[in-house]
């Protein structure tokens, strides 16, 4: 995965991108069944960085696309004083946030391609709508997510995490 | 909102109506009852879930029973009937005229919720009684 991963990182693009993402869903430790970020963002509110530290070690597979993970090691590395480390998290969170709005428009033509629920929220906050409602639907037989958003509704294909769950 | 309200008032019945067959085959066979009931804790950042929902069949009743519900409205019983699914659910809640604890006999179609007025003792047999005499 480290090859793929700098593949990406030097020359982001979609192809490279989905690479990473069927890495990510064809892992045996693909587990998004866990709040691994929920629990890192938990340890930095608190202050805790050892703890953090320690929850940061399992993001990996699941959570590799996870913009949300990134920016909390990102601000890990700073809190440590690792500038080079919050850079490069912040690029890499700049990044998957990019290709995580750019997989999709979220019509059901065009659903969001997501790893995990956490990522389904972190749309529809960048896209500033606010969730009114989650229902899931089928859409040529693979389930998704539906969120009902004072924008409309915003589709999401979530099957391949639900699938995962133990 | 709990994971029992989200499970049982959205996401199966829109999933049940979106495709009823398919979704009565991944509920018989694939574990999908259990796969939402983890999806809608994580919807709702809910940390330690109660076990999840049971499902049992009695004919082509497909009979789900929730967690022990905390709170009006959730659901003792959700009830799965047809090929063109008619969804029934036996509701915790309040007697309007005395505030005392009752239970409501509902159904979600794809228009929306629907109170068929008061239920019956949230007991399976019972629930399935109720529903023997609607049909």
């Amino acid at each position: 995965m480290r090859q793929e991963v700098g593949n990406f990182l030097s020359g982001p693009s979609p192809e490279t991108y989905q690479v990473l993402r069927q890495l990510v869903l064809t892992s045996p430790n693909y587990r998004p069944d866990l709040d691994t970020v929920d629990q890192l963002w938990r340890a930095l509110d608190a202050g805790q960085l050892e703890e953090a530290e320690k929850i940061s070690t399992r993001l990996v597979p699941t959570f590799l696309l996870n913009p949300r993970a990134h920016l909390g090691l990102a601000y890990l590395h700073g809190q440590k004083g690792d500038e080079r480390g919050e850079q490069f998290e912040f690029y890499f969170c700049q990044q998957v946030r990019k290709f995580l709005l750019d997989s999709g428009d979220g019509s059901r033509r065009r659903p969001y391609q997501v790893t995990s629920v956490d990522e389904v929220h972190y749309v529809a906050g960048a896209l500033e709508a606010r969730v009114k409602q989650v229902t899931c639907e089928w859409l040529g037989g693979r389930l998704h997510d539906v969120l009902l958003t004072d924008k409309g509704e915003l589709y999401f294909a979530t099957g391949p995490a639900l699938a995962a769950y133990p | 909102m709990t994971p029992g309200y989200l499970l049982a008032f959205r996401l199966l019945p829109r999933l049940l109506h979106s495709d009823p067959a398919r979704t009565r085959q991944a509920l018989l066979q694939e574990e999908l009852l259990r796969k939402l009931w983890v999806h809608a804790g994580l919807h709702l950042g809910v940390r330690e879930l109660p076990p999840p929902p049971r499902l049992e069949t009695f004919g082509e009743v497909l009979l789900i029973t929730m967690p022990v519900p905390t709170e009006p409205p959730e659901a003792y019983f959700l009830a799965v009937i047809g090929d063109e699914p008619q969804v029934y659910t036996l509701e915790m809640g309040k007697d309007m005229l005395d505030d005392l604890p009752c239970t409501y006999f509902c159904g979600v179609t794809r228009d929306g919720h629907h109170n068929y007025g008061k239920g019956c003792l949230p007991e399976p047999g019972a629930f399935l009684a109720r529903l023997a005499g609607i049909r």
